[in-house]
């Protein structure tokens, strides 16, 4: 059957172009294909193929391109009506996002008039978090990694049950008084981030917001602690990005411990390709400050590490361990937090 | 469409006979014809169905429409950060347990509507775990799913396909789902994508948000009917609506929503008397009445102009 | 605004300087193209224009061309705009190009705009509004609207200056600056220069 061929071939195209599609995804794919009318299909293959706006785009174009009756050739940009504003004949209260209007056969996209700039449109429903990002370092992967930073020790209030130790008293002794407790673990991670922001930094502002909220929100590390500088970390840091809450040095270092890691977060120069010899002394400095209460001290340099030679990152390097922002740079610099 | 069993219309009616538990209470929500076909592709294909979308665009009330559209119980389960897969299927209270042990040493053979020696007495469904063991289909509501961390929708994979069974650890039992529960999951989406496993296993719903003024003006219209018994007043809603719209295009960090919208305009009727409309300013300014109602963060507010 | 040859020739040798820097292991002129298309540019519209348009290009382009100071400079917070004459430069070069597609990347801007108008640093309405139209200018279909758009608000404004008696109306100067930029692309809007 046609359509079995043509919703076989999508598939394959759509897992060559990344979609997370299984067999399941198939299979089902082919039930509905025989239990609704072909003029519904793509529309409903969507909901169950696509998760996002990128995922319907490349749908359209793989369906189109899987016709077995053969179409105009369509270049593929991106469908007229994604500039639309709201059609005029709504009496519903919310529309269909209507993701793939060459099948289905509505009314003509209207000229756009006055432009109504801020309403969004019909099709534009499903974009506003649909842009994804393709840093080298995901959000999740972010997530999921601090979390080795943890320390747990069995070092808690005595108030979690034990129950194999009370089933064993209570057979031993034949009879049961009170249960047995246990110590609840604690984790006693303590993650300080120090981010450089601003100027050079800020075409990585994306990345810098990630780390924070990742670490700050979902790490479910015990303490984290954030503070940013401008250029050179030195005597003062801050609690904000507009630098206005201004936090003393000592105050940071009181605060260390064995249990505390601590990342950097700067290009050292290398984004503007700076070798700069007073602020590779300054951050010397800095580091000895902080190496008087904790040695788990690493460095994330957004910039590639094919940049940093000839530039204050290169020297910089010198006395700490520095990686670059992707994921097996983070992972590295991770692996030195724990001390590995 | 298609003659799926029970479809779901979207009308708001309820036309078949309701079973034993089911959701009684009417619920004015109308989804697009989208919308209600995603709810059939879902209840077909026996897949969660994911709705994303800023808040307050309605997408937990859907859940509530279907319920009661359909004549089936509903089950809410509102996640959490602390939230855990394993709750939703069942809790187990140990220390009670040991609580009425102790009780009988001490007091000898009391009454107990619990038996400690039956774990069984111990063990409370979660929503899931009640719907599973519902002799008819139920709708659940998992709602806010991305509250809880980034494990939980994968935990919850494995009883959100086949086959629909999980085991009490605590006594052995094994439950598996009677009739394949209508699963209906929220996001909003603020932390970043959900795990690409759960991701496959939804079909997947954007539910815009109405900024339109007749898409405003259709839910005002049916709320406030349904909450105060009679129509809105036009000319308040004829300049409240754009007002609102505009304000929802200013830079804010908490956008109202529709329940703010919907509230702000209760006390533009009742709280004391009606508001004239002509008072209603055009652009956002502080001397809109009641304006805490849709400015809910000081940081809002104080962008505000004093509109001179 | 008209340049002298040897304006011209000093922005040509900028650009092409700036090439050369990463020559030859990677060619960064397309993606330079690209970024020259929105009047304001931040990181992330770039990001996702080199994702869409030339994801062949290193991401670290995108760093490399928005830190130049030679062609860029940061104009707010987080918001980057390239130097007027380079600008046109570049403008220029896109339109010849054979593979780089204006009306596509218009479109993506313009969602781009839509998507996150509402967190983004832009400062005013009218600053987007300026952003619409300039991205809209790119698509040939929506030229005459654009046309009538800017020329309807100017009028406006002119009747507000003119009742008021306003001396040198801040949003008068930026629509002529506004259509300065566009004339290339909307010839009917050169009328609007002799107000200046």
């Amino acid at each position: 059957m046609e359509l079995e061929t043509q919703i076989q071939a999508c598939f394959l195209q759509l897992r060559a172009e990344g979609l997370a599609l299984g067999i399941d995804e198939l299979l089902d794919a082919l039930k509905l294909a025989y239990a609704i009318p072909s003029d519904q299909l793509p529309t409903l293959l969507g909901m169950l193929w696509c998760k996002s706006l990128d995922d319907h785009m490349y749908f359209k174009s793989a369906w189109q391109n899987t016709e077995t009756s053969p179409k105009p050739d369509t270049e593929p940009t991106l469908p007229d009506d994604l500039i639309n504003p709201q059609p005029s004949n709504e009496s519903s209260e919310l529309n269909s996002s209507d993701m793939l209007p060459g099948e289905i056969d509505k009314t003509e996209p209207e000229t756009i008039g006055a432009l109504p700039l801020l309403v969004p449109s019909r099709a534009m429903s499903a974009d506003y978090a649909e842009f994804k990002n393709y840093y080298p370092v995901s959000r999740r992967f972010m997530a999921y990694t601090w979390r080795y930073l943890k320390r747990e020790m069995p070092d808690g209030p005595l108030k979690q049950i034990d129950f194999d130790r009370t089933v064993e008293i209570i057979t031993r002794q034949g009879f049961y008084l009170t249960p047995a407790y246990r110590r609840s673990v604690i984790d006693h991670a303590h993650l300080v981030l120090l981010l450089d922001h601003g100027g050079s930094m800020t075409p990585f502002h994306h990345y810098l917001r990630d780390l924070v909220e990742t670490a700050y929100f979902e790490s479910t590390l015990a303490q984290v602690d954030i503070y940013y500088f401008h250029n050179v970390p030195e005597t003062s840091l801050y609690f904000d990005l507009y630098f206005t809450q201004r936090v003393a040095l000592t105050a940071i270092i009181e605060d260390l411990d064995e249990n505390t890691s601590v990342l950097l977060v700067s290009d050292a120069g290398a984004a503007r390709h700076r070798n700069d010899p007073i602020r590779i002394i300054v951050t010397e400095d800095f580091l000895n400050h902080l190496r008087r209460n904790t040695q788990s001290i690493a460095w994330l340099n957004p910039m590639p590490r094919d940049r940093w030679s000839n530039t204050s990152a290169q020297e910089i390097e010198q006395f700490v361990a520095m990686f670059p922002m992707n994921e097996d740079g983070l992972t590295q610099a991770l692996d030195v937090l724990r001390g590995l | 469409m298609v003659v799926f069993q029970r479809r779901y219309l979207g009308t708001g009616k309820r036309t078949v006979e309701p079973v034993v538990g089911a959701h009684d209470t009417p619920e004015p929500y109308i989804p697009s014809d989208g919308l209600r076909d995603a709810v059939n592709l879902a209840v077909f294909l026996e897949r969660p169905l994911l709705l994303e979308g800023e808040t307050g665009s309605g997408k937990s009330r859907l859940a509530y429409a279907v319920a009661y559209e359909l004549g089936l119980p509903l089950y809410v389960w509102s996640i959490r950060s602390t939230s855990k897969a394993r709750d939703g299927l069942y809790t187990y209270d140990a220390v009670l347990r040991l609580h009425d042990v102790q009780l009988r040493q001490s007091k000898g053979e009391i009454e107990l509507s619990r038996d400690p020696s039956n774990p069984a007495h111990y063990v409370q469904f979660g929503e899931l775990g009640e719907a599973f063991n519902t002799p008819h289909q139920s709708v659940v509501l998992i709602d806010e799913i991305d509250k809880a961390d980034i494990d939980f929708p994968n935990d919850l994979l494995t009883v959100l396909e086949k086959p629909r069974r999980f085991t009490i650890s605590e006594t052995g039992h094994i439950i598996e789902a009677q009739h394949v529960p209508i699963v209906i999951v929220t996001s909003n989406k603020e932390k970043g994508n959900l795990p690409k496993p759960f991701l496959r296993r939804c079909v997947y719903y954007y539910v815009q948000f109405p900024d339109s003024e007749d898409g405003l003006k259709q839910i005002i219209k049916i709320h406030h009917l349904d909450k105060f018994g009679e129509t809105p007043n036009a000319e308040i809603v004829n300049k409240a609506v754009p007002l609102f719209l505009n304000i929802r295009k200013t830079k804010m960090q908490k956008l109202p929503g529709t329940s703010e919208l919907l509230d702000w305009l209760a006390a533009l009727h009742y709280f004391g008397e009606l508001f004239p409309a002509n008072q209603l300013p055009d652009e956002p300014s502080r001397k809109i009445p009641y304006i805490e109602l849709l400015y809910k963060l000081r940081t809002d507010l104080d962008r505000l102009s004093t509109g001179a | 605004m008209k340049y002298s040859e040897q304006d011209a020739q000093a922005v040509e040798q900028t650009v092409a300087n700036f090439l050369a820097r990463f020559q030859p292991d990677f060619d960064y002129e397309p993606l330079l193209l690209y970024a020259a298309l929105p009047l304001v540019l931040t990181a992330e519209l770039l990001h996702y224009l080199r994702h869409r348009f030339v994801s062949g290009t290193p991401w670290v382009a995108e760093v490399d061309i928005l830190l130049a100071g030679e062609l860029c400079h940061e104009r707010g917070y987080e918001q980057y705009t390239m130097h007027s004459p380079i600008r046109s430069y570049l403008l220029q070069r896109a339109k010849q190009h054979p593979d780089i597609r204006i009306e596509d990347a218009a479109r993506l801007m313009i969602q781009y705009l839509h998507a996150f108008a509402r967190s983004q640093p832009f400062s005013t309405y009218t600053d987007m509004q300026m952003q619409q139209w300039s991205a809209l200018a790119f698509i040939k279909d929506m030229q005459s609207t654009v046309v009538n758009e800017i020329v309807h608000t100017f009028d406006a404004n002119l009747e507000l200056q003119l009742d008021k008696g306003e001396e040198n109306n801040p949003e008068l100067k930026r629509l002529v600056a506004l259509a300065e930029q566009l004339a290339p692309e909307l010839e009917a809007i050169r009328k609007l220069g002799c107000w200046r």
